[in-house]
């Protein structure tokens, strides 16, 4: 009986793979991502490792800003009453990036290319890894954010802008609150861990601004369950 | 006149108009967008970022205006992108075609609606200009250097509307902005990778760039750059001309952008042969003359019997260089204090970026660095550099300044030469100083006494040293509140540290780090004590004439290298600080304590007694 639920939310999804992979607009993450191969193989390779890290950075961003377009569906307003709800539609295409986007991340590490550990080597590339997914939700999430103000629902438009000013903002940050900072640095294991809590953060906001729009009201429903709130 | 002549008439006059009033809305449009706000915002900090630790040199700054409006031409360019892709991305495109005015005149009026952006980094500017002049600016902006911020603008700005005409979708304006800026750090990094050398073709590449840095590391002063920033301006506005020309491109009239078009390119042509020529010989032997004689070019002035040299943009600082010698001579006894001080401005003989000097110059100015470092100068001079302070870092140049008057007054040694000593002396030190020392400096220290000489002299222990500190930190309300930060950041004796929630105890060592209060030629030589340092902050709180008073009664005293800090300290009304060993003894139990590290901490090589 519980589960009947969950495994018929399981065919519905399944059945809305192909279509929902149809529908997503791939061709931004697919331009950045070209955009992305040529910067890195211009630039990485022999690079010293601060500059390579930095333009494994700036290829993350330009991946996640073109990411964030995934989430476009100018339909959304026609298609709120489908029994499927906001979070599943966009959890879908999500999870459909996601291995477009890690091949993409793995194809640029490694045109990239390791460093000796005579040179400083090797690349954290756990932790840079770690900073191109912060990045990736948080394009992700403010492109849902951006889809509550602009027209069709369309929020790819909005997140770019937003993930540049995000990270515009960050490289200003005083010296203890410094989040890009260099290989080697001494601050760099507990500056990981605030990018651990950016993540936790931005995935936070990313199933709160999915919520159906009536379905998760949890204040309502607390005031619902007051005494005087029930029917006599 | 023709009927057709006056066809032509009735069809332009109505389409500049229509153009002119579309971009008046789309220019009240794009200043209202939240984007440009933000670019707005980030220029401010980011100007703040780059000068709030520096007084206003005005001849320097402008670069930075420039340089901090990179972030509000980014937010342009993302704003006119979307204004150029919106009729494309909304399918309005053939809405509009119904409407008087063209596709061309359309992209014409987007381009045209640029200069309300551009008016609006005018403002920024404007307001970053109020900051530099709320602390007394000195010198004179150059109008290139300034005017490359706006037109910077004005190019990515067209760039914007370029890319939303061509290919209208929302996401290419934040790329571009990605690519551009990548563009940017790839062509400046050459400011780093010549670091030190002569201006060379190659050198000149970084001119390609939008915005320039005078170096990354502010280490280099803008009187010794011959920077190309007229021919950069002639650049940027030619590059921005062909980009506006290939954005108009996109409607037809080819063959009308043409002449536009080879104007751009021959402004962006000319402006890259004149920014990527080097500069002449007899410019280079003109900044050498500044540099090699600096006494032919400064203007000097008298005061209390100290002479102040500067280059003449910088003259209004002698009132910045004077507040602290002042107040550290008034607390001197008049007969003990320094003659003939001189504070001299110089540019340097070491840089971290590329300058204009000629090699041969730069090495000659090192030697004579090292000699007067080695053998000291007559009259004593401080060498001030074309840096100062401004806010809570004021008072850390101020305390350089007045620390080197202190020295020359209670007799610690000016140079190398100085620490070479006499039998005598070595005899004194052995028999009544070494035994104050930490038992690791003493061994360090028997080195160099075995030697005669060091390279280095510590204070450790000594009343005069605790004198100077004193002098200086209260000469100035900058100095006094510079210094009791200091001793609060870094509190004395035993520290503590958390790992992995367990509390660890460490000692760092008596010597007190004063870089960077003060400069290099003096921490190179006296090294100061974390006891007397703390002894002089916690004078400050005591009225600045008694203390004064007790030192005047001792004086000759307090100027022997025998005389203890423990002899004054009674005077001084100062309770001794707890000895390490009684400090580790009163550690909480769970507070662990690494032995090795409280025995002695660090020492500073050989460093013997000063004397």
């Amino acid at each position: 009986m519980l589960l009947d639920p969950m495994v018929s939310r399981g065919r519905q999804t399944l059945q809305l793979v192909r279509p929902t992979a149809k529908a997503m607009p791939w061709r931004p993450v697919i331009w950045a991502a070209a955009l992305a191969v040529v910067y890195v193989w211009k630039e990485a390779p022999g690079a010293y490792i601060d500059y390579r890290v930095l333009v494994l950075r700036v290829a993350a961003l330009l991946v996640c800003m073109g990411a964030a377009f995934v989430l476009d569906d100018a339909t959304e307003d026609t298609i709120s009453h489908v029994p499927s709800p906001l979070l599943l539609r966009r959890a879908l295409r999500v999870a459909l990036l996601l291995p477009l986007a890690a091949a993409i991340w793995l194809f640029l590490v490694n045109l990239a290319g390791d460093v000796a550990p005579r040179d400083g080597g090797p690349l954290p590339i756990g932790d840079v890894t770690l900073e191109a997914g912060t990045l990736l939700v948080t394009a992700l999430a403010a492109a849902c954010v951006g889809s509550r103000v602009t027209s069709d629902r369309l929020g790819g438009i909005v997140a770019a802008p937003i993930l540049l000013a995000i990270v515009a903002a960050a490289l200003f940050l005083p010296g203890n609150f410094k989040i890009i900072i260099p290989v080697g640095d001494p601050r760099w294991a507990n500056v990981h861990n605030s990018w651990r809590i950016a993540l936790a953060v931005a995935l936070g906001i990313f199933v709160y601004v999915n919520r159906s729009p009536g379905a998760y009201r949890t204040i309502s429903r607390i005031r619902a369950m007051r005494p005087e709130s029930r029917p006599i | 006149m023709s009927v057709a002549a006056l066809d032509r008439i009735a069809v332009r006059v109505p389409g500049w108009a229509v153009a002119v009033q579309l971009a008046r809305h789309e220019g009240l449009r794009m200043v209202r967008h939240p984007i440009l706000w933000v670019g707005g915002l980030l220029s401010l900090a980011l100007f703040g970022l780059l000068t709030w630790q520096s007084a206003p040199v005005l001849h320097r700054d402008d670069v930075n205006v420039a340089g901090a409006l990179l972030p509000f031409a980014a937010a342009t360019l993302i704003v006119a992108n979307l204004a150029a892709s919106r009729a494309a991305r909304n399918g309005t495109d053939e809405l509009y075609n119904t409407a008087p005015a063209s596709r061309a005149l359309r992209t014409l009026s987007q381009l045209l609606a640029l200069a309300f952006p551009v008016g609006v980094s005018l403002t920024v500017a404007g307001a970053m200009f109020v900051y530099m002049f709320i602390d007394a600016p000195v010198g004179t902006p150059r109008f290139a250097e300034l005017a490359a911020g706006p037109v910077s603008v004005a190019l990515l700005g067209a760039a914007g509307v370029t890319v939303g005409q061509w290919k209208p979708h929302p996401g290419l304006g934040p790329m571009a902005v990605v690519v551009i800026m990548a563009f940017e750090i790839l062509l400046i990094q050459p400011v780093i990778g010549l670091a030190g050398t002569n201006a060379e073709f190659t050198q000149r590449i970084p001119w390609f760039a939008l915005w320039i840095p005078l170096s990354l590391t502010s280490e280099v002063p803008s009187e010794i750059v011959i920077r190309p920033g007229g021919w950069h301006l002639l650049y940027l506005v030619g590059l921005a001309v062909v980009v506006a020309a290939v954005a108009l491109a996109r409607d037809g009239h080819r063959a009308r952008l043409v002449p536009l078009l080879v104007a751009g390119a021959a402004a962006a042509v000319l402006g890259s042969i004149g920014q990527l020529t080097p500069a002449s010989s007899a410019q280079r032997a003109a900044l050498a003359s500044l540099m090699v004689d600096p006494e032919h070019y400064q203007v000097c002035e008298v005061r209390l019997g100290v002479t102040y040299c500067a280059y003449p943009a910088y003259a209004p600082w002698i009132d910045r260089w004077a507040a602290p010698i002042e107040g550290a001579l008034a607390r001197i006894p008049p007969n003990s204090r320094p003659q003939r001080l001189v504070v001299r401005q110089r540019f340097g003989s070491y840089f971290e970026g590329p300058v204009d000097i000629p090699q041969s110059t730069i090495r000659e100015l090192e030697r004579d660095r090292r000699r007067e470092e080695r053998l000291g100068a007559w009259p004593p001079t401080f060498w001030t550099g074309t840096s100062w302070g401004r806010g809570e870092t004021e008072g850390e140049y101020e305390v350089g300044l007045a620390l080197w008057a202190a020295m020359e007054a209670v007799e610690l040694p000016s140079n190398r030469r100085e620490l070479v000593l006499t039998d005598a002396e070595t005899e004194v030190i052995r028999g009544e100083m070494l035994q104050a020392l930490p038992a690791k400096q003493r061994v360090q220290a028997e080195k160099g006494l075995r030697r005669g000489r060091s390279y280095y002299c510590t204070t450790l222990g000594q009343a005069r040293g605790l004198a100077a500190l004193w002098i200086a930190a209260q000469s100035t309300p900058e100095t006094r509140g510079t210094v009791r930060r200091v001793a609060s950041d870094t509190p004395f004796g035993v520290n503590f540290y958390e790992h992995e929630g367990q509390r660890f105890a460490y000692y760092e060592g008596p010597f007190m780090p004063l870089y960077p209060l003060v400069p290099p030629p003096m921490w190179d030589r006296v090294q100061f004590v974390d006891s007397e340092f703390h002894y002089a902050a916690s004078l400050l709180d005591r009225p600045a004439d008694e203390v004064a008073e007790v030192f005047a009664q001792r004086w000759d005293d307090v100027l022997q290298p025998t005389t203890s800090t423990a002899h004054v300290l009674d005077d001084l009304g100062l309770t001794p600080h707890p000895t390490i060993e009684d400090q580790v003894a009163a550690l909480p139990d769970d507070v662990k304590v690494d032995r090795g590290t409280l025995r002695g901490g660090t020492t500073i090589s050989d460093s013997i007694p000063c004397f």
